[in-house]
């Protein structure tokens, strides 16, 4: 049964176990676990736990790595940039919400970017802006697309081409009305293999969005 | 309707790296066990956070739990 005294005792197991305490109270708590099975027990559990303390990684518990100090600012201006960015992208767009689903296929430029990537900006109807910068990845093909002004609440995929014409999708997303939307989106197909790249509304399928990638070199 | 008054701008953001920003980067640290990679995360997390921040619903999940979430998706989207 455990009683008041047994909760003063257990509070010494620890130190016991640990070799921190002094030899009379070891003979006196020695002398209430012969008479307390609870208490014997709890010690032997707590022994179990500290038989495996030497285990424990101590320095991946001191060591919690701490962030630079101007981690925090540096966050600040990342997200202070962007909103710039798409205050000033907003400015510059005509009324969204235009029925861009009667879509037809558009034309799209092509740049390629220094570092292996491409970049590729459609020629979207008014009230639609989209462009897309591709990266070649171990995984495969990286996706990071910017588009506003598609109708809200529309689900869209979407894909890379390859030339025979197959796809390889690289995710979905729901247009949403008042900002510009920034996607990183995967794709499991090397960017050399990828030939084109779509956007199509998931319900009937119909593309919307459509760029042409060149040859790599 | 936007349903977080933290996060919705950049004193929402500065607030909500005070309040978590050291505990995030101690996870990412451990986790990619690359500090500068951390970093990347880190930002990244908070970028992203921003932009969604029309979809945070404090009574879903607290912001701590949401910002975790956003940065685990980063940290396994992300490939070797």
């Amino acid at each position: 049964m455990t009683t008041e005294s047994c909760r003063a005792w257990r509070e010494r197991l620890a130190s016991s176990l640990l070799g921190r305490i002094d030899a009379d109270e070891e003979v006196a708590l020695r002398a209430h676990l012969d008479g307390c099975a609870s208490c014997r027990a709890e010690a032997a559990e707590l022994g179990a736990v500290v038989a495996l303390l030497p285990l424990a990684d101590v320095t991946r518990l001191i060591e919690v790595p701490s962030p630079p100090s101007d981690l925090g600012e540096r966050v600040v201006s990342l997200v202070a940039d962007e909103a710039a960015r798409s205050r000033r992208r907003r400015r510059g767009r005509v009324a969204a919400g235009l029925a861009v689903a009667a879509a037809f296929v558009l034309g799209a430029s092509v740049l390629a970017t220094g570092d292996g990537g491409v970049d590729l900006t459609f020629e979207a109807p008014s009230g639609v802006t989209a462009s897309a910068t591709l990266a070649e990845r171990a995984w495969g093909t990286q996706i990071k697309l910017d588009v506003a002004g598609l109708p809200a609440g529309e689900t869209y995929g979407v894909w890379l081409e390859r030339p025979d014409g197959s796809r390889t999708p690289a995710g979905t997303f729901v247009a949403v009305a008042e900002r510009e939307m920034h996607l990183v989106l995967a794709a499991g197909l090397p960017l050399d293999g990828a030939s084109g790249l779509g956007i199509s509304t998931t319900d009937d399928g119909e593309t919307v969005l459509f760029s042409h990638i060149p040859p790599g070199d | 309707m936007r349903s977080s008054a933290s996060l919705a701008d950049e004193e929402g953001v500065r607030a909500a790296y005070a309040a978590h920003g050291c505990e995030l980067y101690g996870f990412a640290a451990s986790a990619l066990g690359d500090r500068a990679l951390a970093e990347e995360a880190v930002q990244e997390t908070f970028l992203r956070a921003w932009r969604a921040a029309e979809r945070f619903d404090p009574a879903i999940a607290p912001l701590r739990t949401w910002l975790f979430a956003i940065l685990r998706t980063w940290g396994s989207r992300r490939g070797p």
